[in-house]
């Protein structure tokens, strides 16, 4: 047992949640953040990956629109090495509604999202592989941003600032009085521990969990769920974002992230948070959309899918759909519903994430008799001398070595991680799980998918941490990787998996390994 | 004399031209790329629980083992250690009572048959035995395989690290030592280094990844014992596999030797006529570099393999097509059914195969023979857990037999 006193608790470790807390701190307001599982393990860890230049939304949704442009820059200034400035296209193809170019240019004027037409001549250089059925091409400033890296930067500067993360924490209840929301009970399952907080104030960032959470003060919260599906391609098969030209749709985004290209994405209604389930039809639209882009996208080899699930804003009137829903975010501050001290912040976007953290915060810190100014525009997040993240990046590092006569220890040729990073990252966070490796490093997520590197990796897990499983780790990791090239078990990923299968259960015998509680 | 194509260069490919040459007939193999030896651990493994004669009648009638016969799998190992032997590999085992052989993660896997280098003396692992690690060497972990083999009962002293003297300044795979240590100044070079550093050692005997030679690999194990003064037992590891390819090298050999024709390079196909249902196959056509070849055959052994190794090809709408007749393929069903939940269960892609007769001709759904002389053997046969019953080896060997005494006698 044991009691935490602060004034803000924040429920929540993804990006808005994570954002609320580096925010408070930086306000000094005494803060913990509670997690039930790992850092974005829900919907921040499971999207796209593409930061808004705000262009996608300015039809369906101007005022979301208007938040993307605006936190673009912000983010580009506070965070660039989490981000590849990759730029970003829209484009109209053939048969698409002909007058919606104009119409869009018009609402990017409006909303502030920065556009310019650009020759097809242009565009067709840039990206080879495009269709030539395009008719209009506009430039955009969409980026790809890495949501692991831009948790791990909030972490580490949360914590700089005295404020509190604890992972795998789960909230068992919340603790009432009079009325009033004054912190939470929460579970550590691994060990048992009960940790209680008491906190002045409570902010309910659990994502597509909120309504669960909410329910715990006897709450009901406006909140729809739309899972989204995601196929990676194993090729980084274009330089820049793109969109098509017209309303947004399911299918219609493609966006180069690391070494691999991801297409986005779909919106199904779904009820519950955690069904993050795929089906074929899912993947079969998504990359027969891609490929009205990319006509030679069949032939290539889709390395696997993911899902994840938007918490979005229900207005009242709407019914079942959820890709008419708006993209824009609510704080909904729970007084008025018999839970004064509770405030829930949801919908928005992962590129929105700091902006729904402030205007939190500047409802709530004048209660907590706190008047000082966000911050959060303008600290750097990885320091003064930070720079965009750059593909070569990784490539360059191991050809710079300083000892030219020692081989780099490459552990994972695909992404290009050596021995040293995977120390690194295990001497600082004392973890174990190989997937954490994977967040931080991208380890395993390449065309093999883990079948050569997993080995490598659970091997030096197990060498250095003292209380690691006997498999390191290997069978859990390999088959999270299994899980994600199912939906997309065909061709040269099947050829993949059943290669994955020869390696460690023929050669190494691995399925009778003890992995631990995995 | 009868014209025999081979397609494909895996064990079985390779087994079956090495064994219908030996018969007197005119051999041609067809290879496309490289078999699958090179992910084999170069050991037989034929069936991992009990005795397979016994078994047999308890497995399921569309196994290719029911199509093979008993009888035909012992004498095409028999053949296959014959073929060999004069290698230098020296394949140890027994039919009915698996070897326990240690590996890169330190679990025990089962084999039947397995190259000396690989197999102790002391098959419980009593004797007190140290795990080398190779410097500058990334794919092989001792401090991994001592925890389980502890576990499994091995008496583990420790862990020693070997020099390699004269080793590249790049990260190197098991292909490079074992290139390094066949030539002969160098491995002396690094015999000799390891000599020093185990002097006094105490232990009864080292265990090393795979990595001692790939052409003459037989003979330098035996030389590494004798200067290191211990034996040596070696793991084999990840990819590029060494076993495999020092059998892989021994076999093409071995086909050298018996006069088969080797054609490399070309993707087979077959006359439009074939699948209009000719019922036979007169020629195969290759597209090469010089353009379109024919090969006129009065037999086609047919191994391509299944999905790893490019003989099924699976596809996005749920088609599953064999590579070369577009013969049809058994177990299919609904593509999000092709793969298991999880990944250490059995797979029903890994049972997508083509169906034979007891000729080992292809046969539809119904039983019926659809291509007289064509006949199908190793990975591209279906209805097989390979993995779960440890009986890949098996079925490559007992059909590339079978097949060859269906079309010589």
């Amino acid at each position: 047992m044991q009691n935490l006193d602060v004034d803000l608790l924040v429920i929540g470790g993804g990006a808005t949640g994570m954002g609320l807390a580096w925010d408070a701190c930086l306000r000094g307001i005494p803060v913990v953040l509670v997690e039930a599982q790992n850092l974005a393990e829900g919907t921040s860890g499971r999207y796209h990956g593409l930061l808004h230049s705000g262009g996608r939304y300015v039809i369906s949704d101007p005022v979301s629109a208007r938040d993307c442009a605006a936190e673009n820059a912000v983010l580009r200034r506070i965070a660039p090495e989490a981000i590849e400035d990759t730029g970003g296209l829209f484009l109209a193809l053939n048969d698409d509604p002909e007058d919606y170019p104009d119409q869009w240019l018009r609402g990017c004027h409006e909303a502030g999202v920065p556009a310019r037409e650009i020759s097809l001549r242009e565009v067709l250089a840039r990206e080879p592989l495009l269709t030539h059925d395009i008719t209009r091409a506009f430039e955009v400033q969409d980026g790809a941003l890495d949501s692991f890296d831009l948790l791990h930067a909030l972490h580490l500067n949360i914590t700089r600032l005295g404020g509190m993360v604890l992972l795998g924490h789960r909230v068992q209840a919340l603790r009432r009085e009079h009325g009033h929301v004054v912190g939470a009970e929460v579970l550590r399952p691994d060990d048992g521990t009960i940790v209680t907080i008491h906190a002045r104030r409570t902010v309910n960032a659990a994502g597509p969990w909120a309504a669960q959470v909410a329910q715990m003060a006897d709450v009901d919260i406006p909140l729809a769920l739309g899972k989204g599906t995601m196929v990676a391609m194993a090729e980084r098969l274009v330089h820049t974002i793109l969109n098509r030209c017209r309303l947004p749709g399911d299918g219609d985004i493609l966006v180069p992230v690391g070494t691999v290209m991801v297409l986005g994405t779909t919106d199904v209604p779904v009820e519950e948070p955690g069904d993050r389930s795929i089906e074929p039809w899912e993947v079969d639209m998504l990359l027969a959309e891609g490929a009205a882009l990319i006509p030679s996208l069949p032939d290539r080899r889709a390395l696997r899918a993911w899902a994840g699930v938007r918490p979005l804003y229900r207005p009242p009137s709407d019914e079942d759909e959820t890709r008419e829903l708006p993209r824009s975010h609510v704080i909904l501050d729970h007084a008025g519903d018999g839970a004064a001290g509770l405030i829930s912040v949801f919908g928005g976007k992962l590129s929105t994430f700091r902006l729904m953290a402030e205007e939190t915060l500047d409802h709530l810190a004048l209660a907590l008799g706190n008047n000082q100014p966000c911050l959060t525009t303008e600290v750097p997040l990885f320091g003064d001398e930070a720079s965009y993240y750059t593909l070569p990046s990784r490539l360059r590092t191991i050809e710079d070595r300083s000892d030219p006569d020692k081989s780099p220890e490459l552990v994972c040729e695909c992404e290009l991680v050596r021995r040293a990073d995977i120390e690194r990252v295990l001497e600082r966070r004392g973890v174990q799980e190989l997937d954490t490796l994977r967040r931080e490093l991208r380890i395993g997520m390449g065309p093999c998918q883990g079948g050569f590197c997993g080995y490598r990796t659970a091997a030096i897990v197990q060498e250095t941490i003292l209380d690691a499983p006997p498999d390191g780790g290997l069978l859990s990791f390999l088959q999270a990787r299994w899980r994600g090239n199912r939906p997309v078990a065909w061709g040269q990923t099947l050829r993949q998996m059943a290669f994955t299968r020869r390696v460690y259960m023929d050669l190494f015998h691995a399925q009778d390994m003890d992995g631990g509680d995995a | 004399m009868t014209k025999v194509h081979v397609v494909g260069a895996g064990l079985s490919g390779l087994v079956a031209a090495i064994l219908a040459a030996e018969r007197g007939a005119d051999v041609t193999l067809l290879a496309r790329g490289r078999g699958g030896l090179e992910l084999s651990h170069g050991c037989i493994d034929i069936w991992h629980d009990g005795d397979l004669r016994q078994e047999l009648p308890s497995i399921a009638s569309g196994h290719p083992y029911r199509m093979i016969g008993v009888d035909a799998i012992e004498k095409a190992v028999q053949a296959f250690l014959r073929i060999v032997q004069p290698s230098g590999l020296g394949y140890l085992g027994e039919f009915r009572h698996p070897l326990r052989l240690p590996t890169a993660v330190g679990s025990l896997r089962r084999t039947n048959f397995a190259p000396l280098a690989q197999v102790s003396d002391d098959a419980l692992g009593d004797l007190p035995c140290l795990i080398g690690a190779i410097e500058g060497f990334r794919d092989f972990f001792p401090a991994m395989i001592r925890r389980n083999l502890i576990e499994n009962g091995f008496s583990v002293e420790g862990i020693v690290e070997l020099p390699l003297p004269g080793h590249p300044a790049r990260d190197v795979y098991a292909s490079d030592l074992a290139r390094l240590l066949d030539r002969e100044e160098d491995a002396g070079n690094v015999l000799n280094a390891w000599q020093r550093r185990l002097a006094g050692a105490g232990a009864l005997r080292l265990l090393l990844p795979a990595v001692l030679g790939l052409r003459d690999a037989g003979r330098l194990h035996r030389k590494a014992e004798t200067i290191i003064g211990m034996p040596i037992q070696e793991i084999p590891t990840l990819p590029p596999s060494m076993p495999g390819l020092r059998l892989e090298w021994v076999l093409w050999r071995a086909a050298d030797a018996a006069g088969v024709h080797l054609v490399e390079g070309p993707q087979i196909t077959s006359p439009p006529d074939v699948m209009a249902g000719a019922g036979r196959v007169e020629e195969l056509m290759a597209e090469t570099a010089a353009g379109e070849r024919r090969f006129p055959a009065d037999a086609i052994i047919l191994a391509t393999g299944g999905i790893l190794n490019g003989g099924l090809k699976a596809l996005q709408d749920g088609r599953v097509v064999e590579t070369v007749f577009g013969l049809p393929v058994s177990g299919v069903g609904l593509r999000d059914e092709w793969t298991a939940e999880r990944m250490i269960d059995r797979q029903p892609f890994e049972r997508f195969g083509v169906k034979v007769d007891a000729a080992l001709h292809p046969v539809d759904a119904d039983g019926r023979v659809l291509l007289e002389n064509v006949h199908v053997i190793g990975g591209l046969l279906g209805g097989a857990d390979r993995i779960s019953e440890g009986s890949r080896q098996g079925i490559d060997l007992g059909s590339a037999y079978r097949a060859v005494e269906v079309i010589l006698g």
